[in-house]
C-alpha cells in the first residue's frame, strides 16, 4: 500500500534510463521495461527514498501549476500503486 | 509542460 508519508524508493533491480534513440525514459528491469510518459519518469526521479509521497506529490504539484493537487496526488498514488505492484519499488520505512 | 497522468507501456532483447 502506497500512502502519504511512506519514502518510495526505486528497487535495486530497477534502472531508470534514458533511451537517446527512442528520446523517451524506461524503467528497466530484470527482463522487462517500462516506457514512462514525461510526468512518469518525474515521479520515479523522485523515488530516492528521502521523498515522502506527500513531498513527491508537493514537488509535482509546484511543477504542474495549472493542474489541481487533488488529482496529481491521486494519479501519483495510483501509479506508484501500479509499480509497487511489480516490485519496482520499495518502501524501506514500512 | 502539461500534466499527464503518469503512465508506463510495459515492453520485452541494460
Amino acid at each position: 500500500m502506497v500512502a502519504g508519508e511512506t519514502r518510495p524508493r526505486l528497487a535495486a533491480k530497477a534502472r531508470l534510463r534514458w533511451d537517446r534513440t527512442g528520446e523517451r525514459y524506461m524503467l528497466l528491469y530484470p527482463e522487462r521495461g517500462l516506457v514512462l510518459n514525461a510526468t512518469a519518469a518525474d515521479v520515479v526521479r523522485l523515488c530516492t527514498g528521502e521523498l515522502t509521497v506527500s513531498a513527491i506529490v508537493e514537488q509535482l504539484a509546484a511543477k504542474y501549476a495549472s493542474q489541481p493537487r487533488a488529482d496529481v496526488e491521486q494519479e501519483v498514488l495510483t501509479f506508484l500503486s501500479r509499480l509497487s505492484d511489480r516490485g519496482l519499488i520499495t518502501h524501506p520505512d514500512e | 509542460m502539461a500534466w499527464e497522468a503518469p503512465d508506463f507501456v510495459e515492453v520485452k532483447d541494460y
